[in-house]
Formats: structure tokens, sequence, C-alpha cells
């Protein structure tokens, strides 16, 4: 498993189990994301803190799912990027369309709102 | 000033579990070799981010030969040159042009689309039959083009990061080569473009 999952007041943490998050990885990293959403769990928070680094691939996988979520009306956010990870979604503009929550903490805040 | 030119070649055996390490040994040699009045920080980060994506389309594109990367660290720039023999640069159809064929003939100094979402564009301009320069666009986000995004990300990220990115394709070798170039800032000495 790519994904180690655990809800945290209503709101499903899905941890990536990976230092290393390239195209190895991103077909099942894919398929579990689409397997929680169709699980019913339509607002999912990835938590990359064990993640290194990221390549094309897995952020195409990330993309994916986020737009799996929202055809079902729900939302991916992320969670504790490391800073080379961090620039590169603004380097692709990706900041504009996920959530980027520095800690668990804030995330769950804003699912309160 | 002295010229500082140190280069070295790496030959990728495209086995996914050695992509770690190989993408390290190649950053190792940079920051070994960078000039000393050239941040290392930035330079490193675009260059990760550079060769990782070069090792993902080695490993997704590049057939059974083996893939050659060479490093030239001058003392103006970094040169990362990733060679193959395998499939040419696809330009299959899309939205703004019919799919379109090696060597280039018809649309030499013209710029074409590789691919767009509603963040950003990729486009190339044609230098020669058998030569592209890469560019981006980017784009004023709406509501209607989160829908749009792209999951292909790999050409853009390396031209975003370069100062030139260039593909070639020799027909008679059958060579793909990719060629990018950093720039290291002129005006403060201690930055890069």
């Amino acid at each position: 498993m790519i994904l180690k999952t655990h809800e945290d007041q209503d709101l499903l943490v899905a941890e990536v189990q990976l230092e290393e998050a390239n195209l190895t990885q991103s077909d099942g990293f894919k398929e579990e994301m689409i397997a929680l959403i169709d699980q019913g769990n339509h607002h999912i928070l990835v938590d990359f803190r064990k993640v290194k680094y990221v390549d094309s691939s897995f952020l195409g996988a990330l993309v994916s799912a986020l737009k799996y979520a929202m055809a079902q009306e729900g939302d991916v956010a992320v969670v504790n990027l490391n800073k080379d990870i961090h620039d590169l979604f603004s380097l692709i503009r990706l900041d504009k369309v996920f959530k980027i929550f520095p800690d668990r903490k804030s995330a769950i805040i804003d699912s309160n709102k | 000033m002295d010229s500082f030119a140190v280069q070295k070649q790496f030959v990728f055996q495209k086995e996914r579990e050695g992509v770690y390490p190989f993408l390290l040994s190649l950053i190792a040699f940079i920051e070994e070799n960078l000039p000393e009045r050239v941040i290392k920080q930035p330079v490193i980060f675009k260059s990760k981010l550079i060769i990782t994506e070069l090792l993902t389309n080695a490993i997704k594109h590049c057939g059974e030969g083996e893939v050659l990367f060479e490093l030239d660290v001058s003392d103006d720039l970094l040169l990362i040159k990733k060679t193959d023999t395998g499939q040419p640069f696809y330009l299959t159809e899309n939205k703004d042009r019919p799919a379109m064929a090696w060597p280039l003939k018809s649309c030499v100094h013209n710029n074409i689309g590789i691919y767009s979402d509603g963040l950003n564009g990729l486009f190339a301009e044609v230098l020669s039959e058998r030569k592209l320069k890469f560019y981006t666009e980017e784009y004023v986000i709406t509501s209607e083009g989160v829908g749009d995004i792209s999951e292909h990300y790999g050409l853009m990220i390396i031209a975003k990061l370069t100062s030139e990115f260039i593909y070639h394709f020799d027909e008679t070798t059958g060579l793909n080569t990719f060629i990018m170039t950093l720039r290291f800032k002129q005006e403060n000495h201690n930055t890069i473009v």
C-alpha cells in the first residue's frame, strides 16, 4: 500500500508511505486514491511528510485524483510539502488548484469552516 | 576572467530502482564543480527537477538502448545534455494543429503548440527541420479551467526552469538530443536566471 489512511474529524488523511514519489509508484497511487474516493471519501488530505521528491508522473496522478474527486463535488488537498516540492507546485502553478496546508491542524480547521 | 569548464558523461541503464542514486550522482558532480561565486541552492533545486524529469522521460520513451547524460559546468552556465536512440519526440495532433512528422520541412521558423491547459501552455519554435526550442506561457485561471488541468508536466517543468531548452533529432543516426542551459546571472554574480 502506498497510502496509510486514518480519519481525523471527518477528514480522511492519506499519508504517502514513500520517500521517492515517482513514475514507478504513480499508477498505484492513482488507483488507491480513486478507490478511496469510490468508497465515499470525497474530501482527502494527502500528507507528503515522508516524501523527499516527486516527479511529473506522480503529480499527474495527483491531478487525476483531484479531477475525479471534483467530478463528485469533492476535493483533494495536500499537507507537509518540503520546500522543493512546494516550489515545484508553485512552478507549474498547481498551487492555484490545490489547497496547500503547512500542517494537519490548519487543514482540519479549514475543513470545519 | 578565467574560463572554468568541466565535463563528465554518465550512462543511465534505465533500471527503475536506480533512478534516485543516479540522480544524486549527477547532482553531486554539479555541486562539486559550480564556480564559487554561484549560490548553489537554486542551481541544485533546478538541476534536481530537470534531471528527475529527464530520467522519467528516459524510462517512458527511450526504448532498449542506453541513455547518455553529459554535464558541462563553465564559468557562466550549466549545460545538461541527454542523448538516446528511442522514438523521436512525438508531435501528435492537438487542438491547435495536425500531427507532424520529422523532419519538419513545412514549418521552419514557425511556432507550434505542444500542449496547453487552463494554467500553462508549452510551445516550440521550429529552429530548423530537425530542431525545436521550447518555451512556455501562463494563463489566468478560471473556475471552468480547473477541470481541464493537464496531467502531463515533464517538458513544462524543464522549459520553465531553463534559460534555453532545445530538442534535436537526427534521422541518419536515430539520435534524440535534449540540450538544457542554465545560465548563471551576471549582474550580481551570485544567482541564476
